[in-house]
């Protein structure tokens, strides 16, 4: 038996735009922003129907039904993966009705007809047999917005019943219009099915999927988690419902490591553990691991009830060396590189990292969340896999005394972005505040005084060809192949590189953040003479 | 990505379908519509008339002539251009269902500003023969056929350039309501180009709408066509519909996803 319809391995997340505008055109913010906002919509969809059959589709809402119907449509297209169509298709979308208000009925069936791909000839023909089905021959000469709106739906399902599509998309636009009609309409698909068309249903009315459809899928979250006979799907689905929500939640079990160095700031500590005990929905899920100097006893108790804290006390070190031990002494399978100075202030924040962490199969992003401060320019506070932490060997390289970090990641991850792979994921509602003393919420103490300004300037520079190598493993990973070995090594003897080379002539960077690390280094460069 | 492969047959058919039904509501049972078509560009005429050769005197023979067979194809041009620019956003169920097809709407909406036109040349002809003392010419057969596909190739990557652009910028849309009646000035509309003060004449020169509308001009004035500027409106023409196809290639398949 032929296949009709076949998606392989479909991805789709939405940009979420702001409203456009001519202000993000000109200044800052391109049309390829990869911000994410909880809007990853399928994450590795298979499915497959077979010529003369039925395939339902069932799951939550926002769970990804519509956008797979409207990438088989063509409507929008896939970030990744194959469809394959055998036939011509139609849609019932249950939003875009493809119908001109101010044009009658009888016009509207002509328009719309042309639109499936019917001809002119083809429409005249069948114009009587439409016109009998929808049960309105007498109203249509009125013009289409003083229909009710399960009288448009009555005439597209008319239209589309009889426009002999290879392949039909139903979404929800059957649970218009009255019970009778809708018999007939169920009795028109089943008898549309055995005429060796193909239907793909989407429906939160079970009856309507066991009777109609062969087999069924259940979307959860982008991902397919359940296949089969209809029958058997739908009722496996309705144990969960009955079973109470998270029995089929991939990101149920995934566990969050929140890393805070401190030293000498227990009120802060002490504040933001409150924040996470506070917005946590899950806090057996959240995990947080403090660093804190031998010589800073204030800070070793810092503890809420509640909450897994557990404090590694150690000599003075690096900034790169305590993110380093903190990550070294988590179990999370999502990193969260904080600061003793953050607010969470996103109820459920938690939440929003795991379904996020659950969309991205192989675990390879980089992710941060609004820090009310930086934004969506720089990753402050870095989200990453474990196994991306893994991948990377070292993540928080020791050499980095007090700043940079932030940059050395988003750097990685722009290398890989220039390789074709947006794996940056900006969390806007996600909100982890940054009372900075220089956004004017927190002190400037001696915690910023006794540090050296510029000392973390030449490491980035110098660590230039180790991100480069890390990101050729990023690209490895998520292409699939083995890293390769000899790249790593030629690039463990790190030479120092120069400023422009890092930055400006660095081809396998994207050009806006070339410019964008050259000016800043140039700038910082320039302070540090005069300073 | 389209649904599904549509042969050029059916593209057409869809585009007299969409065309003929968007004019025939238009025009529906009523007469009124026709005047309107007819009627708003010639009292757009008559209050520029009035501005510029009654109150402000302006010394220009046969005014009235130049503002009417100008003004007739300068609406086609801003309201084909204006429609189509809304298009995307205000058929978006349209656009959604319709993959590939894009290209189509726009054109539907560049072809019935065409239709009004065609429509309202009797009119503009009766002026020109009846208020303004020319004498028709034969050449007519050939220049306004000929000066009709000029303009259509000239509108339509316009409108399309602009449909899709305010797809993703919805303040295209607002810029156009600025830079029209700039342009209107710019062509210039209301007054000949020997009137503008240098270096603005020389400017003027340099607008393709100038080449475009001074033809129409010439055609009903003087029953002639300069060849210069039938060359550099063509010219236009194509780099526009070179761009409008760059554009088209790269910005139409999201379109369905951002109207």
């Amino acid at each position: 038996m032929t296949r009709a319809v076949a998606c392989e391995d479909l991805w789709k997340s939405y940009r979420v735009r702001r409203p456009a505008g001519l202000r993000s055109l000109l200044f800052g913010g391109s049309l390829r922003d990869t911000r994410f906002a909880r809007q990853w919509a399928l994450a590795g969809v298979n499915v497959g129907v077979d010529r003369g059959q039925a395939l339902g589709v069932i799951g939550a809402n926002g769970s990804g039904k519509t956008t797979l119907l409207s990438i088989l449509l063509g409507a929008i297209p896939a970030d990744r993966g194959r469809v394959t169509l055998q036939g011509r298709v139609a849609s019932l979308l249950e939003l875009g009705a493809g119908f001109q208000g101010h044009l009658t009925g009888r016009e509207n069936i002509f328009l719309y007809g042309s639109i499936l791909g019917m001809t002119l000839a083809e429409i005249r023909a069948r114009f009587d047999r439409i016109a009998e089905f929808s049960e309105m021959r007498d109203s249509l000469d009125r013009p289409l917005r003083r229909y009710s709106a399960s009288m448009v739906a009555r005439l597209r399902f008319s239209i589309i019943i009889y426009s002999s599509v290879d392949i039909l998309l139903v979404d929800e636009v059957l649970t218009v219009g009255d019970a009778r009609f809708r018999q007939k309409c169920l009795a028109a698909l089943r008898e549309h099915k055995a005429g060796g068309s193909t239907v793909v249903l989407v429906s939160h009315d079970m009856d309507e999927i066991t009777d109609v459809c062969d087999a069924a899928i259940c979307l959860d979250l982008g991902r397919v988690v359940d296949s089969g006979p209809a029958q058997a799907v739908v009722s496996r689905y309705r144990e969960r419902a009955a079973g109470g929500e998270g029995a089929s939640d991939p990101a149920a079990s995934v566990r969050i490591s929140l890393l805070v160095p401190s030293r000498g700031r227990a009120e802060l500590l002490r504040r933001f553990l409150e924040s996470v005990l506070a917005r946590t929905e899950r806090p057996d899920l959240v995990e947080v691991v403090i660093y804190a100097d031998e010589d800073d006893p204030p800070s070793h108790g810092s503890r809420v009830e509640g909450l897994e804290v557990r404090t590694i006390v150690g000599p003075r070190a690096s900034m790169g060396e305590y993110n380093t031990a903190c990550l070294e002494q988590s179990r999370g399978d999502i990193v969260v590189l904080g600061n003793d100075d953050i607010v969470i202030q996103t109820q459920g924040w938690d939440r929003t990292l795991r379904e996020m962490h659950a969309a991205m199969q192989d675990g390879i992003y980089l992710a941060y969340p609004n820090d009310l401060f930086k934004g969506r320019g720089l990753s402050t506070f870095p989200i990453l896999s474990r196994a991306a932490c893994r991948i990377l060997a070292k993540p928080f390289p020791g050499e980095y005394r007090g700043a940079f970090i932030d940059y050395h990641l988003l750097d990685i991850f722009k290398r890989l972005q220039q390789r074709g792979h947006a794996r940056l994921i900006y969390l806007e509602d996600v909100v982890f505040e940054h009372m900075h003393y220089r956004t004017g919420k927190g002190d400037f103490d001696e915690i910023y005084g006794k540090r050296g300004r510029f000392q973390d300037d030449d490491t980035f520079l110098r660590l230039r060809d180790e991100r480069q190598a890390a990101a050729q493993r990023l690209l490895a990973a998520v292409e699939g192949n083995a890293a390769d070995g000899g790249e790593r090594a030629a690039a463990d003897g790190s030479v120092p590189a120069g400023m422009l080379r890092a930055t400006l002539l660095d081809r396998d960077l994207p050009p806006s953040w070339r410019l964008r690390t050259f000016s800043w280094f140039l700038a910082r460069s320039i302070a540090r003479r005069i300073l | 990505m389209p649904a599904f492969e549509r042969s050029p047959r059916q593209f057409l058919e869809f585009l007299y379908l969409l065309t003929r039904m968007e004019l025939k509501a238009r025009y529906r049972g009523r007469f009124i519509g026709y005047v309107w078509a007819v009627g708003t560009p010639l009292a757009l005429a008559f209050v520029y008339w009035i501005a510029f050769k009654v109150i402000m005197r302006l010394d220009m023979d046969n005014y009235s002539v130049y503002l009417v067979a100008g003004i007739f194809p300068w609406t086609w041009l801003s309201m084909g251009v204006t429609g189509a620019t809304r298009g995307f956003v205000a058929n978006a169920p349209l656009v959604k269902e319709m993959g590939v097809a894009h290209a189509v709407l726009p054109l539907s909406n560049v072809l019935q500003e065409m239709a009004h036109f065609v429509l309202a040349l009797p009119v503009v002809i009766a002026w020109v023969v009846l208020a303004g003392g020319y004498d028709p010419s034969a050449s007519w057969l050939w220049q306004i056929p000929l000066m009709l596909a000029l303009q259509a190739a000239f509108v339509y990557p316009l409108a399309l350039a602009c449909a899709l652009a305010n797809a993703y910028v919805r303040d295209v849309e607002y810029l156009l309501g600025i830079a029209f009646p700039l342009l209107f000035f710019a062509t210039p509309m209301v007054y000949s180009i020997e009137m503008a003060p240098e270096p603005l004449g020389t400017w003027f020169e340099w607008n393709p709408l100038h080449a475009l509308m001074q033809s129409w001009r010439s055609v009903f004035q003087t029953g002639a066509l300069d060849p210069a500027h039938m060359a550099y409106a063509a010219a236009t023409a194509v780099a526009a519909g070179a761009i409008a196809w760059l554009a088209y290639r790269r910005l139409a398949p999201r379109v369905g996803e951002v109207v």
